[in-house]
């Protein structure tokens, strides 16, 4: 689970520093190896958001992404805690 | 209050004109913004010295109007968000105070007139703040500006949550590496609108945001990239929860309410320094009746005023041995290390203590390690956590000890770690952050590896993440190692 949260970790804050509006392609792949390791550890909805917020990045749907990245912000909080 | 000003209009248009571009801050935020002493300070100056505000153009023209004192020069802005002064303050100094008295002093002087040639009256920039009983005129006697908590308003003020969220929104757009002054102040103003009323939650955060741009832009490595876009998000999700059907739940039950008599124990005093500056002491006390731990907290006096040595040791001692708190002006050294009863005390929702000089302390005994009660020796459970409340509150326990081992400095994370060990050789692990403020501490537990220390206990205070030593208890008394 660790490993899925440090990946999360770390999406959360190279989006945040960056921008929703400047999100590249490494961190969109970033997204998609979280979704991975949450697919593989069984975490549901780690992989649900990843995989969400993936598909609003690749359609450049920035509302969406603001959505899922808040949801992905609050899910990795109390997922660590 | 009786003082005058001097405008100079190098502008050469109507007085009038320029006037309607700002706003009147009523005296409640000027409190709120900065605290009660140098909003008295800032009247005070006014009333002996000579001001002049100077007209340069229609705002926001960039030095439209300028208030000049005789250490200090303000520009005005609308909101006090947008003031700034010449002097070394980082925060709301009594300059920017008296500068927006002066302000709306000149458009009181200088009522606007709309298009239609109607007279228009200026607003205020917080209307849920026009609920607040009169703060200038001290009826009650009490400097601190805790005693004046707004009303719980039924409503949810959307407009407010939602112009933090828009802000908030626009920021996780362009990200913070994009973010300057404009983003830093426009938060800082959002959390000054929210003040430390049923909004105070948000506000705060809104504070801390605009802390991390501002850490960010000065490279500061208090400037945490996770922390400070979680932040954001943690925001916008509280934005959209109070407007949401449970909002209500969320407001921030800050008040004050009178709880008669108490029977404390002072267990230590530890410092804090916010990610903004803001610095202090707090006290943990415990009250004998109710079982329950309460905090006596006190900013330093001097940080509103100075900078770079505002947090200094030497500050922090003053503050732990300066006598002015409650009716009978006692220390929080005095309360500290001592039993002592309170009359007619009051406390907030998370049991932090007013200062109140209606409240009266009496000194009862020194607290020593074999007068503590046994109910401060349990350690309570973790609470589930609760990620509107940032994680939730901390819980506070006595150890008994007998050393202190195990000391490991982690250089990467700035941490000294160490084991308080108790007769039966049960370990407790327990950390420090480095810090300037954590110093002392950290050199007393340093030079206490090892010694025999059966017959001590000690406070701690315990979050999600770390156990961190408060003080430590003997025949003596109380040491505050974080003072001494």
């Amino acid at each position: 689970m660790n490993r899925a949260i440090s990946q999360i970790e770390q999406i959360i804050a190279d989006i945040g520093f960056t921008g929703l509006g400047n999100a590249h392609s490494g961190i969109i792949s970033a997204v998609k190896n979280a979704a991975a390791i949450c697919r593989e550890l069984e975490m549901e909805l780690g992989e649900d958001l990843c995989n969400a917020l993936e598909c609003a990045f690749l359609e450049n749907d920035i509302e969406s992404a603001e959505v899922v990245f808040c949801r992905l912000c609050c899910y990795c909080e109390c997922v660590s805690n | 209050m009786d003082w005058k000003y001097i405008v100079i209009n190098e502008w050469g248009r109507d007085a009038s004109k320029a006037a309607a571009c700002f706003a009147a801050i009523s005296d409640d935020e000027l409190i709120s913004a900065a605290n009660k002493g140098t909003f008295k300070r800032a009247a005070k100056d006014l009333e002996s010295g000579e001001v002049k505000l100077t007209l340069r153009g229609e705002f926001p023209e960039k030095g439209a109007a300028e208030v000049s004192f005789a250490d200090g020069i303000v520009t005005a802005g609308k909101t006090i968000g947008e003031y700034s002064c010449s002097c070394p303050s980082k925060t709301v100094c009594r300059h920017i105070i008296g500068a927006a008295m002066v302000i709306r002093r000149f458009i009181e002087d200088n009522p606007a007139a709309d298009v239609d040639g109607q007279e228009r009256s200026t607003e205020s920039l917080s209307e849920n703040i026009s609920e607040i009983s009169d703060m200038v005129t001290d009826n009650k006697g009490n400097a601190d500006e805790e005693e004046n908590i707004p009303k719980k308003s039924s409503k949810i003020d959307e407009v407010y949550i939602n112009e933090i969220k828009r802000t908030v929104v626009g920021i996780l757009r362009k990200g913070i590496m994009n973010c300057g002054n404009i983003e830093q102040e426009t938060l800082m103003s959002l959390s000054l609108k929210g003040g430390r009323g049923e909004y105070g939650r948000i506000a705060s955060m809104c504070r801390t945001a605009s802390a991390d741009i501002e850490a960010m832009n000065s490279r500061s490595p208090a400037f945490e990239p996770l922390k400070a876009s979680l932040l954001l998000g943690r925001i916008i999700n509280t934005a959209e929860a109070l407007i949401g059907e449970h909002g209500a739940e969320l407001m921030e039950n800050e008040g004050y309410t009178d709880r008669g008599d108490g029977y404390f124990i002072g267990l230590g005093a530890y410092p804090y320094r916010s990610k903004s500056g803001f610095a202090g002491i707090t006290v943990l006390l415990y009250e004998k009746r109710l079982g329950e731990y309460f905090t006596y907290g006190c900013g330093l006096s001097d940080i509103y005023e100075k900078t770079a040595d505002a947090a200094s040791e030497e500050s922090f001692k003053k503050q732990l041995k300066r006598h002015c708190h409650w009716a009978n002006e006692v220390s929080l050294d005095m309360i500290s290390g001592n039993s002592f009863r309170l009359i007619n005390f009051k406390a907030d929702g998370k049991n932090r203590i007013s200062s109140s000089k209606q409240t009266d302390c009496i000194i009862l005994c020194k607290v020593t390690s074999d007068s503590l009660p046994e109910e401060v020796r349990i350690i309570p459970p973790v609470q589930e956590y609760d990620y509107f409340m940032g994680g939730g509150r901390e819980r506070f326990f006595v150890r008994e000890i007998s050393s202190l081992e195990d000391l490991r400095f982690d250089r990467a994370e700035q941490v000294l770690h160490f084991s308080a060990v108790s007769s039966e050789r049960v370990c407790l692990h327990a950390e420090l952050l480095h810090s300037s403020v954590n110093e002392r501490a950290e050199r007393f537990i340093e030079e206490n590896e090892g010694r025999d220390l059966s017959g001590y206990a000690m406070v701690f205070r315990a979050s999600r993440r770390a156990v961190i030593p408060v003080s430590i208890i003997g025949m003596g008394g109380v040491n505050n190692f974080f003072f001494k």
